[in-house]
């Protein structure tokens, strides 16, 4: 009953590690079982130790679990609360080979209007890191965007439903950076929605996994009303033109 | 989809965000797609403004014949035009059950005013799918399967999500399920949250489970790929999808 995933996936928003939360299985191993089930070939992925913890060992066990996996492509965290504004923080970071950049706004309580997450965006300038940045409610988006515009970055906006919709759309048309990952989209035609009001090419597939169920993120792309090239670019190649290119 | 599916929980009409596919022609699209023999709609309308509007409006588009059922939606702010309602339309083979929304009313499930609406309906033995989105939610239709033991309850979204990601309302839900066998669980919700389906078939069971897609705001995609993920057995898949609510809206 599992669904043959025929076409090409990359995924953009995958965890591994320890929940606190509840009682489920994050594991490294989970993730790249969950991965060989559905063929994923690429997911960005980071430790939650990163979110509830500590964001430099965090970072340390992501590099470890990816390395010597090309399947697997690492993704860094900076805790705001824990950041003293460092430029080469930043730096060593992408020399050390990750390949993006993600807050958890989900997890962790901070304003967006916070000097050290303001320092954050504009140390990421120039870097050429991708950041992925979850949605957590009406406005969030606004505001990211104009504080990130002209910075020369890719922004991804994670957990985007039914409600970010507009906000999105309206965006996406000043804010040519601004990316939203699909894993929450979940009106009954939001990509025929989006594919006609942004393009495909700023829609990037994530599912979650392994704290989501993978099927829901993937059926509502795979059934949607667009064409298959639209479904390629979003279950793939976007993600790849935006990291210049897979290990 | 070769697993035919009844959706328990659709809405038909228009939602306050950019979402078109909510007349009736993409409605019968939607079920096509998904292989959705039967649904069972409340009207948008009815929930978020006005009942008799909706109600009325909702009725004029339903087709037994092409699986499309209504739930008769109340507001007990307004308890006599609710009990119209339900006069109206209850006894009608069109209608399977009444829809009440907790949130948009503002009135609490566990309420005066809901338990008179409760009493008025019973006599037509079709079942209430309540909307649940908190613990509080939760223990409402725990005190009302209690207290109306013939009457069949819906938890819409199963209790639901909360902001702190710990899962305890769907957790609640389903304890509640374990314990009362008048309520029923309806699993669909936004977040995707892996594990709740297993631990609702292994805590309560698959007989009292659901498949609800709360189309035309939500994508009926989202919560069969849920199901069709979640590591139960196919032949529990074979009753949330079809067989639960096949029985219990007698289709």
């Amino acid at each position: 009953m599992v669904v043959i995933t025929a076409l090409k996936i990359a995924d953009v928003n995958t965890v591994f590690g320890f929940f606190p939360k509840r009682k489920i299985d994050c594991s490294l191993e989970r993730l790249i079982s969950l991965i060989e089930k559905y063929r994923i070939s690429k997911v960005l992925t980071i430790s939650l130790k990163s979110a509830f913890y500590d964001h430099v060992e965090g970072n340390e066990e992501t590099l470890r679990a990816c390395n010597g996996d090309s399947r697997l492509i690492p993704v860094a965290s900076v805790d705001p609360r824990a950041y003293l504004g460092g430029l080469d923080e930043i730096e060593e970071l992408r020399k050390r080979g990750f390949r993006a950049v993600r807050l958890f706004t989900e997890f962790q309580s901070y304003p967006l209007d916070y000097a050290p997450l303001l320092k954050l965006f504009k140390n990421l300038e120039g870097m050429d890191l991708p950041l992925l940045i979850y949605n957590t409610g009406y406005g969030l988006m606004t505001k990211i965007a104009r504080e990130t515009r002209g910075r020369g970055y890719p922004v991804i906006m994670l957990g985007c439903s039914y409600s970010a919709l507009s906000e999105f759309i309206v965006l996406s048309r000043e804010n040519p950076h601004l990316y939203i990952e699909t894993s929450l989209l979940d009106t009954p035609d939001a990509f025929e929605l989006l594919t006609r009001k942004v393009g495909s090419s700023r829609i990037i597939f994530g599912s979650g996994i392994p704290l989501n169920y993978f099927e829901s993120s993937y059926l509502m792309v795979e059934r949607a009303e667009i064409s298959e090239h639209d479904k390629e670019l979003i279950l793939y190649y976007n993600l790849e033109d935006l990291l210049k290119g897979f290990p | 989809m070769s697993i035919p599916i009844i959706d328990a929980h659709a809405h038909y009409g228009k939602w306050f965000f950019p979402i078109y596919a909510s007349d009736m022609r993409s409605i019968k699209d939607l079920m096509l797609r998904f292989n959705m023999k039967a649904a069972i709609f409340s009207s948008s309308k009815a929930i978020v403004y006005n009942l008799i509007e909706g109600n009325r409006e909702l009725f004029q588009s339903l087709d037994p014949s092409s699986g499309i059922y209504g739930y008769v939606t109340v507001n007990p702010n307004y308890l006599e035009l609710s009990k119209g309602e339900i006069k109206r339309y209850l006894e009608l083979p069109e209608f399977r059950g009444v829809k009440f929304h907790t949130t948009y009313s503002g009135v609490p499930i566990d309420s005066k005013e809901f338990r008179e609406l409760i009493e008025y309906a019973e006599p037509y033995d079709k079942p209430f799918l309540l909307h649940t989105y908190s613990q509080k939610d939760v223990r409402d239709v725990e005190n009302l399967a209690k207290r109306f033991g013939g009457v069949k309850f819906i938890m819409g979204h199963m209790g639901g999500t909360e902001a702190s990601w710990t899962g305890k309302n769907w957790k609640s839900a389903i304890s509640a399920a374990s314990e009362y066998s008048n309520i029923y669980l309806e699993i669909c919700m936004t977040r995707l949250e892996a594990g709740k389906v297993e631990e609702a078939v292994e805590r309560a069971g698959s007989q009292r489970i659901l498949y609800g897609s709360d189309m035309t705001l939500l994508n009926p995609a989202h919560t069969i790929g849920m199901i069709m993920s979640s590591e139960i057995s196919k032949e529990d898949k074979e009753r949330i999808f079809y067989i639960n609510a096949k029985r219990l809206f007698k289709i």
